[in-house]
């Protein structure tokens, strides 16, 4: 029955079409990219990591909540810190130095990295700050060995261009990367310090995104500004997206770490469904009799106080948390991947009631996503429970049956719409879950978070951090911008100057787009520098050119790359390798269609710098002028003899011209 | 550093100061926050440093902006202030605190990013609340508030002085927070004037910061109070074992020295074995087997694994008292290729008491012809001044008959010290110099052993060196 509801109310949430306008949607991002400089933010190990670096060694650190500026602990700060967790990183040598390890004081801000932020900042008519203060930016997740990230604002109210206007960039930053989490146990993270300190650019937009659709397209275009202009590292992870979220009556929300684009969409508007259904349920919950407070939950949550019964059903306006009920019985019994643990006498099962909360447990708020998953994210997070089980599931999956359900309501008194939380984990760690079940369930304002984005949805991770947060670095002077400084930094093409650019070297318009989307046009830049337009396209002599047209260039990187890439070809093949591949088609050794096959050869054969000698040795070598003169003799001027046997060594556009002018 | 002449009479006119929130226009638009006092170091002094309301400190240019200063919204700058109430716990050790100084007793004024020293020494113990669970510091006290690097002999005898009160009191024992960059010297000084020592005393300090979520001091006082409460009266450094946070060590006084600028197990114990291991791995091997005391228990549950045997046991009976005579009229020069002897001429006409030759290797110095400085030392000792003979390798001892070098040097009266620290031997011949005139008395003073500042036999552990099982797992 409990499925049945679900489904149907899941079918009705994926018709629901939400006036965003309506509904007061407001959505902000913030764009993290990793910048392509040699050196980290501050010290002098590589940016640019490998993840097949050894781990050299490894560090244990326990990191604590302090006060931050304001005297008071950050609520981010403590929460992670009331973990107690113990934080364990891996130490590589090639990618992290004692920096990393919060063993040495950083070194000076890197220029490389500050120069791209105040180049990104101009191309986004941002204004540089005329004096640059590093701040430290308390984090307690351990991602950082200090337990802060060093951040600098760059550059202030800054804007870019979308379909839905002008939207504005009030903060440009430049920060350190946090550590890469290589595992996650419930009282213990193990962290890699190689990602730790690499330059990241964090460019934010002020909350006026109008949609989902706006939010991508927004953050398609600042992703794809700085790609063109060259500062991006490319790879997994690289670029990440931060948004956040609020409708009218809700909050801010902030949701971290989405790495696809085509997720972000959903993600913002997810999230405006998630806000909205859980102010309707708020309403209900008021109506069907509850009163709290947050502070009021909190509070009796710590003494225990009033409770609805039997004999006073409407309750007493505030619900409070009432004693946890063992009911290992029903699991004992039970097939479930619960019963081991409990019978071995490793668990326990704990259940509290949920007063009014029948039915909207299991109320699905995004999709997939259901008011119960909401308290269990709560539950998880606070004690690194697996999970819990609430009365608007199916019994089944717990190997348990519709009466024991029932029996378990009976037990806890329930009446009407009262329903119940189940834990099953070691009794201390049952209760303080249950504890979080109950907060979070009667926390009637949407409580401001970060989440986490998993595909389309989020998951609660930790309170949004307050402004308690963020102090200078006193180990890092203040770095002096001055306006001649910013004047004299080169712009980089922008994405249309560049897409103009190479119609201009003679590229079709959609080749051209899609070259600059593609990671290629780097290397395109690189193998057409000095070849001005189309003259030198395919010339049936093919000589003179110095350098291989663009038409070719682009069709060796979009479609050749790509095909032998799929047919199991390495072709990361060094700039210059493949240069000479071209030079050897341009300079008329070689026929357009040989082009993979000796691009082929080059990549099988990375110790032979010679691609002539690999063309010659695989007989691929063009067959032009007298040589093919004579070859039309031997074939008695048949074009389609010729072609069929020689197609990878003969032009047939120098074919067609020769017996053209015999007949 | 401070604002420009220019900016100050700009700010004066508009009544604005540091700590006001204020509007800046300029030609970079219009932001408000709170105006900042100029950090010490850095910048330039025509900026004005704003906090804006996302927590960012910024720079404008002052000059050509307008400002304007908003009403009523001034915050107090510098005032960082945490409350702190002393352990009511009555099973756990009572302990003394002695705070001197230090980046252990700094707190950062978040607004300006500025370090202070704290103005209340139990400010450090707000910093680690859970230090109340092991142990009730009801006893604090703060003869003086400096960062080491400011303090001299005098502030020595001060703080002996104040840590014989301690260990005359209820305490089971006494925590010095102190500077890092002398901590290792000011044990040593403790460690002299100390006599009769009762009960344990742990100095320690930080390497990182009280506003840092990585702060190591909160592991240093913890490491601390156990020591305290172990039954080993003797000074001793207690500080980060390795990098992590994983275990202390509590280093031999007079045989500790700090060997890196940053890290948090800076300090080492030269030449010998710490005396203790504390935390880390329960079933560690090295608990020493030998703990007949009333204070094995306590050791074993405060996971003090005594790392060796011959130190001082805890003693009521005995009465310490501060022996703080101390001559600071005592030099150290180095050996060096082509320095010059002449500095020892200086010295002695500069009527300098005693002077630590830190030689080469095994205690040498130049004896041959003109760059001799035989001739010069000679007339050192002559002129009544101690000269004292350490390494500047460090690990290892000085020998006097192995080299011609410090056969000479041994025949013209120098005292050669084995392997003591060349920073100890400083801080022992103004110790000994404080007390003995004769040359005599003098030599036989620093020759005996008086805490533990000798080790005659050296272990192959006692050297760190490259551990190739340690390097990679």
């Amino acid at each position: 029955m409990e499925k049945e509801k679900t489904g149907l109310e899941k079918t009705n949430l994926q018709k629901e079409r939400l006036d965003l306008q309506k509904l007061g949607f407001k959505s902000g991002i913030e764009i993290h990219q990793r910048l392509a400089t040699r050196e980290k933010l501050f010290c002098r190990c590589p940016a640019a990591i490998q993840d097949e670096a050894p781990v050299s060694g490894t560090l244990l650190r326990k990191l604590r909540a302090v006060a931050g500026e304001l005297g008071v602990v950050d609520p981010a700060a403590a929460f992670e810190a009331a973990r107690h967790k113990t934080f364990t990183y891996q130490l590589i040598a090639e990618n992290a130095c004692l920096v990393e390890q919060d063993e040495e004081p950083p070194a000076g801000l890197n220029k490389q990295a500050l120069n791209m932020a105040l180049t990104v900042s101009k191309m986004l008519n941002a204004q540089a700050l005329d004096e640059i203060h590093v701040m430290r930016k308390m984090v307690a997740d351990g991602s950082a060995t200090s337990a802060f990230q060093r951040t600098a604002l760059v550059a202030l109210n800054g804007r870019i261009q979308t379909s839905l206007g002008d939207v504005a960039i009030p903060t440009i930053c430049i920060e350190e990367e946090s550590s890469g989490i290589v595992s996650r146990e419930s009282d213990s993270v193990i962290y890699r310090l190689d990602r730790l300190g690499i330059p990241l650019i964090e460019i934010a937009t002020d909350a006026s995104l109008q949609s989902g659709a706006h939010v991508a397209e927004t953050a398609e275009k600042i992703g794809r500004l700085l790609r063109s202009a060259g500062f991006a590292q490319r790879g997994l992870g690289t670029i990440r997206q931060d948004i956040n979220v609020s409708i009218a009556g809700g909050t801010r929300v902030e949701i971290k770490g989405a790495q696809q684009l085509e997720d972000l969409a959903a993600l913002a508007e997810n999230e405006a469904l998630r806000q909205h259904h859980l102010l309707q349920i708020a309403a209900e919950l008021k109506r069907r009799g509850v009163n709290n407070t947050q502070t009021d939950a909190q509070k009796n949550a710590q003494t225990g106080a009033e409770h609805r019964t039997q004999e006073n059903p409407h309750g007493v306006g505030k619900v409070a948390f009432g004693k946890p009920h063992g009911v290992s019985h029903h699991f004992k019994k039970a097939k479930s991947f619960l019963s081991q643990p409990i019978a071995e006498g490793k668990a326990v099962a704990m259940a509290i009631k949920l007063l009014f909360c029948k039915g909207l447990l299991g109320r699905e708020i995004m999709p997939n996503h259901r008011f119960g998953t909401e308290l269990s994210d709560y539950a998880k997070s606070k004690t690194g429970i697996k999970g819990i089980i609430h009365c608007d599931e199916d019994p089944t999956k717990y190997g348990l049956t519709p009466e024991d359900f029932k029996l378990i309501s009976k037990e806890l008194d329930c009446i009407e719409d009262d329903g119940w939380a189940i834990v099953v984990a070691d009794e201390l760690n049952a209760v303080k879950a249950l504890h979080a079940v109950f907060d979070r369930c009667y926390t009637l304002e949407i409580p401001k978070e970060t989440r986490k984005a998993e595909g389309q949805v989020s998951h609660f991770m930790r309170p949004l951090p307050g402004a308690a947060r963020m102090y200078p670095e006193t180990d890092v002077l203040p770095v002096v911008v001055t306006g001649a400084h910013v004047d004299g930094l080169e712009l980089p093409k922008t994405t249309e100057e560049r897409i103009a650019n190479y119609i201009a070297k003679g590229l079709a318009p959609d080749m051209a787009d899609r070259l600059v989307k593609s990671s290629e046009w780097e290397l395109f830049d690189q193998l057409t520098k000095g070849s001005g337009g189309t003259n030198s396209t395919n010339a049936a002599d093919g000589t003179n050119a110095k350098n291989a047209d663009a038409k070719t260039v682009a069709w060796l990187l979009l479609e050749v790359k790509p095909t032998l890439r799929r047919a199991g070809v390495d072709v990361n093949i060094p700039q210059e390798r493949m240069a000479a591949v071209l030079r050897l088609f341009s300079q008329g050794y070689i026929t357009r269609a040989a082009v993979p096959d000796v691009l082929t050869l080059v990549a099988k054969e990375p110790n032979e710098h010679d691609a002539q000698k690999l063309a010659k040795a695989a007989n691929l070598l063009r067959i032009r002028g007298t040589d093919l003169e004579k070859l039309c003799r031997e074939h008695q001027n048949s074009f389609p003899d010729i072609i069929k046997r020689y197609r990878l060594q003969v032009d047939a556009g120098e074919l067609k011209g020769l017996l053209e002018k015999k007949t | 550093m401070s604002y420009s002449k220019a900016v100050e009479a700009h700010l004066k006119k508009q009544k604005i100061e540091p700590g006001d929130r204020i509007r800046y226009s300029g030609n970079k638009g219009t932001f408000e926050g709170i105006l900042l006092p100029k950090p010490e170091l850095g910048g330039s002094e025509s900026c004005l440093m704003l906090k804006l309301d996302n927590g960012y400190n910024v720079g404008f240019e002052c000059n050509g902006a307008t400002l304007e200063k908003l009403p009523g919204s001034s915050v107090a700058l510098g005032n960082v202030g945490a409350e702190w109430k002393p352990s009511v716990s009555t099973n756990v050790p009572k302990l003394s605190l002695v705070a001197t100084g230090g980046t252990i007793s700094t707190k950062v004024d978040y607004k300006t990013g500025g370090v202070y020293m704290l103005s209340e020494p139990a400010e450090i113990l707000a910093k680690v609340p859970e230090l109340a669970e092991i142990a009730n510091i009801h006893r604090i006290q703060s003869p003086f508030r400096k960062a080491s690097e400011d303090m001299d002999s005098n502030d020595w005898k001060v703080l002996a002085n104040a840590v014989v009160d301690e260990l005359n009191s209820d305490s089971e024992g006494v925590i010095v927070t102190h500077g890092t960059d002398i901590l290792a010297y000011t044990a040593a000084a403790l460690s002299f004037m100390i006599r009769d020592q009762n009960k344990p005393v742990a100095v320690t300090g930080a390497q990182r910061s009280p506003d840092r979520g990585s702060f190591d001091g909160a592991l240093n006082l913890i490491w601390s109070s156990q020591f305290a409460a172990s039954d080993c009266a003797e000074v001793a450094v207690v500080m980060h074992g390795s990098s992590s946070d994983d275990f202390g060590l509590a280093h031999v006084g007079t045989k500790c020295r700090k060997m890196h600028t940053s890290r948090r197990d800076a300090f080492q114990t030269i030449n010998a074995q710490p005396w203790a291991k504390i935390g880390g791995k329960k079933n560690d091997q090295n608990v020493h087997p030998k703990q007949p005391d009333h204070h094995a228990n306590q050791n074993k549950k405060n996971a003090v694994h005594f790392l060796r045997d011959d130190y001082n046991r805890r003693d009521n009976e005995k009465k310490p008292i501060a022996d703080t005579a101390f001559e600071p009229k005592v030099a150290h020069i180095k050996a060096m290729p082509t320095s010059d002897w002449g500095m020892i001429d200086y010295l002695v006409e500069k009527k300098i008491r005693g002077i630590v030759l830190e030689g080469y290797a095994l205690g040498h110095v130049p004896t041959m012809s003109k760059h001799s400085w035989i001739p010069t030392i000679q007339n050192a000792v002559d002129s009544g001044v101690t000269v004292v003979v350490a390494t500047q390798c460090l690990n290892g001892g000085v020998h006097p008959t192995v080299y011609a070098s410090s056969r000479k040097l041994a025949q013209t009266g120098v005292i050669q010290l084995h392997d003591m620290l060349p920073e100890t031997a400083f801080v022992k011949l103004g110790w000994v110099l404080g007390h003995e005139k004769t040359p005599d008395k003098i030599r036989e003073m620093m020759l005996t052993n008086v805490a533990h500042e000798f080790n005659e036999r050296h272990q192959q552990d006692d050297f760190p060196g490259f551990k190739e099982d340690d390097q990679y797992e």
